[in-house]
């Protein structure tokens, strides 16, 4: 995926993810809070957040960040980063 | 027409008994062989106790390949220096990993997709001992991907099929097989028997189940995952993770504390799955295990340098995704929580729990809410289906549709005449798009069937629209048919088709596509 244009930044979705968004990755303006991200995901997926995000890990740059309310609010997701969304594969 | 009838009734049951005695004889050489395996290695386990009490004597030695007697004074025996040779030199292995290797054990527990690659390069790699378990049969549908099974093993135990190729890989090592699905009581008693597991198994609550057994036993953990096109790989509860005196071992609850919602975890019959990605990861976990079991279990010196490209005090997460860009990501993961109520201080999960069976595992992954979606009387069995259908009027028919709700590749695979394609995540997705022709609706008033009715006293009477749905397994087409009725008040009744394509074929089409 060639870089984001400028003010965004990608989202990678994986597994379950991408089954319930139907892409890959997509791209939003940045800066933009973690909690604000997932309001957004929310609302243009809904009930991913209950199906897929609460058991999910999820990395910015692939540095893990937490998922608890004050994590959250407190991360902004900046121009040029990249969150993935990776929820656990199960099968072998 | 009767004759030939005769004929191949008689062709069946000859293949059948055929069969039969096939399965006999297989599980009989299995035997065989797993004695003779056991007799080589008593013989065996003999002359390493003469060497290594260091006696001079020189050991008299059985070969077992060739069986002619040779003289050993070596650490290893002329067939290994060979067998291993290509490794043997790399001074990551060396005599010492070898030796290592030779005494370590591995219980692999599924040998499936990611067991299959797994037990065979460990059993190549001469690893002492390999535990096998699964309860599964061979079944053809596994072989594009579960190499180490072969067409002439199906229905077979999946590790005795397993042992009979690595015993023919390398006799050298010893193969323990456990034809039984695993439960917390067999994960407590066996992983104390082994240095190290491998969780190839194939769905969540087995996965959390193994994780917290290996907790409970101190073992390491290599858990990995695929589907499609994609995998994970975690090092778990590695001792290795552990540095200075900060507790740095973490499990799989760590990484993933909420499991996911039952609906949304896809087996790879459901999902779907690559062969050679599925490969990959099975590859890619005997590396980590070997890693590990070259070192030596309790071992912290560092042959192997960093693990993954990062220094191991920062636990990962090992990504692939074969249509990626990247293909490979490495992304750093918390390692443990504080609150784990497996492997932190305030652990909940005990030896007791899981012997005493209170750890319920199902529930926790959310298994047991799973009910039927629809009553009784919305359901139709496939040849109910075909008996209605064939008394209708061609202008009644105009009215009846049937949908199959799978995804448009499987659909393609084959599908039901005049069946129309609507995927069900089509159908869910439109319903969350908030279509503005939606409207809810209570259930039909006057309902086609009747509970206690019979289907076959039923008719469809004039201008009533009647939509069924179908699916692979039975499971959609139920949701599907809820959804229907929601978004289409256009059609009187929405009837789901019970036990979908795997009722149909045994019901109304024996040939329809089995994949």
């Amino acid at each position: 995926m060639s870089d984001p244009p400028a003010q965004h930044f990608t989202i990678l979705y994986f597994a379950s993810a991408a089954t319930y968004t139907q892409k890959a990755s997509e791209r939003f303006p940045a800066p933009m809070t973690l909690a604000d991200l997932f309001r957004r995901l929310e609302k243009s997926y809904p009930g991913i957040g209950e199906k897929v995000l609460t058991s999910c890990l999820c990395t910015i740059n692939l540095e893990y960040v937490d998922g608890n309310e004050d994590a959250l609010r407190s991360i902004v997701i900046k121009e040029d980063d990249e969150v993935a969304i990776i929820p656990p594969v199960s099968s072998g | 027409m009767d004759d030939l009838n005769l004929t191949i009734s008689g062709y069946r049951k000859e293949i059948a008994e055929t069969e039969k005695r096939l399965g006999k004889l297989r599980s009989d050489l299995a035997k065989a062989e797993q004695q003779q395996q056991q007799h080589r290695h008593a013989v065996d386990a003999d002359v390493h106790s003469h060497t290594y009490e260091g006696t001079n004597t020189l050991a008299i030695q059985e070969n077992g390949l060739s069986g002619v007697s040779t003289v050993s004074r070596w650490p290893l025996e002329a067939e290994e220096y060979k067998r291993y040779g290509r490794h043997l030199i790399l001074d990551r292995v060396g005599l010492q990993g070898q030796q290592n290797l030779k005494i370590a054990s591995a219980l692999i527990v599924g040998i499936g997709g990611l067991g299959c690659p797994a037990a065979a390069y460990l059993a190549g790699a001469g690893v002492g001992t390999i535990g096998l378990m699964d309860g599964d049969v061979v079944e053809i549908s596994n072989l594009h991907r579960q190499i180490i099974h072969s067409t002439s093993t199906i229905g077979d135990y999946k590790v005795d099929s397993a042992a009979r190729y690595l015993r023919q890989l390398n006799p050298l090592s010893n193969y323990k097989t456990y034809p039984d699905f695993i439960n917390s009581k067999s994960a407590i008693r066996l992983f104390g028997d082994y240095d190290l597991i491998l969780d190839c198994t194939d769905n969540p609550a087995t996965r959390y189940l193994i994780s917290d057994a290996a907790v409970l036993t101190s073992k390491p953990l290599i858990s990995a995952s695929a589907l499609g096109m994609e995998g994970q790989l975690l090092v778990l509860n590695d001792t290795w993770q552990v540095k200075d005196r900060q507790p740095g071992r973490y499990c799989y609850r760590c990484v993933f504390p909420r499991p996911p919602p039952a609906e949304t975890v896809l087996t790879c019959g459901e999902g779907g799955i690559f062969g050679p990605v599925v490969g990959v990861m099975g590859v890619l976990m005997t590396i980590a295990a070997l890693k590990i079991l070259i070192r030596g279990v309790s071992s912290h010196s560092d042959k192997f340098g960093l693990a993954f490209g990062v220094p191991p005090e920062q636990p990962s997460m090992l990504l692939y995704s074969a249509v990626s860009e990247s293909i490979f990501r490495n992304v750093r993961i918390k390692g443990r929580r504080e609150n784990c109520p497996s492997c932190s201080t305030e652990a909940t999960v005990t030896k007791e729990s899981l012997l005493g069976g209170s750890m319920d595992y199902a529930a926790f992954c959310g298994l047991k809410n799973s009910t039927e979606a629809l009553n009784h009387n919305e359901r139709i069995m496939p040849s109910e289906y075909t008996r209605l259908i064939s008394r209708l009027s061609p202008q009644q028919r105009k009215n009846i549709f049937i949908f199959d709700v799978r995804p448009k590749t499987e659909y393609e695979l084959g599908h039901i005449e005049d069946s129309i394609n609507l995927p069900i995540q089509d159908l869910s997705k439109s319903l969350s798009d908030g279509n503005a022709s939606i409207k809810k609706v209570s259930p039909s008033p006057h309902l086609l069937h009747q509970q206690g009715e019979d289907w076959d006293q039923l008719c469809v009477p004039p201008n009533v629209r009647c939509a069924f749905t179908i699916c692979r397994h039975g499971n959609d087409s139920q949701l599907a048919a809820r959804l229907l009725r929601i978004q289409r008040t256009d059609f009187d009744h929405v009837v789901d088709i019970k036990g979908g394509l795997e009722a149909w074929r045994k019901e109304v089409d024996p040939t329809f596509p089995d994949y």
